[in-house]
């Protein structure tokens, strides 16, 4: 099965923000952006997929990759 | 006191281990209450009193033999507690009429104990933060199935107590042995397999949301 690789790591670091940042703006906990950041998530809510493109204003497709 | 980094007890886990406790207890005591049965001079049953005729039971119960007495119960009128040899006075009553006596507490005993264990299994498991452990499902049907077979158990050896002390003494009416088989325990069961299934709900929900961010 083909993994989805986030990219969250790099796009914080172009931006020069942090999860904890991330975590206030988008209204999820650090510890649930921590597990999406480390690919460790198993799916993701629309409102907190929508919720991170506001913010970092990017497109899925940015955040996501499959490999 | 608990260890460094150990989370402290929760509600629910002293609760298990008080339900632990109980298990333990219900279990000694219906191991030990046939043989202490054995030990004792008298027997006792329960019997019914036919209807209509409850006030005379007491006192003048036809055909009552020597050596067997009646006391009341908290079904007044309804039921009574036949007692062989109440005093020690009297010819012992057979070994296995005395140990049939206690049986079916004694069943019954052994099926409490049963449920307060998967109980405080069950609690242990919430207290723990893991309510939909996929063992729960199966705590619960066993704790139905036992609820369900002990009673009926129980209330046979009842029945059959009461019989076999009736034939031995000889009783008459109004005095009399009915089968009696309680609906609240078969009513009990059945909610608890329905707590089985939304348990079992429950893990297949939690599994579904198991890394949703």
């Amino acid at each position: 099965m083909p993994d989805v690789i986030c990219h969250l790591d790099a796009l914080l670091t172009a931006r020069g923000m942090t999860l904890a940042d991330l975590a206030r703006q988008v209204g999820v906990t650090q510890v649930n952006l921590s597990v999406l950041k480390n690919n460790r998530a198993k799916a993701i809510r629309f409102s907190t997929l929508t919720a991170i493109c506001d913010v970092l204003e990017v497109q899925p497709g940015d955040i996501f990759t499959v490999e | 006191m608990a260890a460094k980094g150990e989370p402290p007890r929760s509600f629910s886990q002293l609760l298990a281990v008080v339900l632990f406790v109980l298990s333990a207890v219900s279990l000694v005591t219906a191991v030990v209450l046939p043989f202490s049965r054995l030990t004792q001079t008298d027997a006792v049953v329960r019997l019914n009193v036919a209807p209509l005729e409850s006030h005379l039971v007491l006192e003048t119960a036809p055909g009552l033999p020597e050596g067997v007495a009646l006391a009341p119960t908290s079904e007044e009128g309804l039921t009574v507690d036949a007692v062989a040899n109440p005093d020690g006075s009297d010819e012992v009553p057979p070994a296995g009429l005395r140990l049939l006596g206690a049986l079916g507490t004694s069943v019954w005993g052994l099926a409490l104990a049963l449920i307060a264990f998967l109980l405080g299994r069950i609690v242990f498991t919430v207290g723990r933060g893991d309510p939909f452990n996929p063992a729960n499902p199966v705590r619960f049907i066993a704790m139905s199935l036992t609820v369900i077979i002990g009673s009926l158990a129980a209330d046979t050896l009842n029945w059959l107590a009461a019989s076999a002390f009736y034939d031995h003494y000889s009783l008459q009416p109004p005095l009399e042995v009915v089968a009696y088989y309680s609906w609240t325990p078969i009513l009990l069961g059945a909610l608890v397999l329905i707590l089985a299934e939304a348990f079992r709900s429950g893990r297949h929900l939690a599994r579904d949301t198991e890394g949703l961010v």
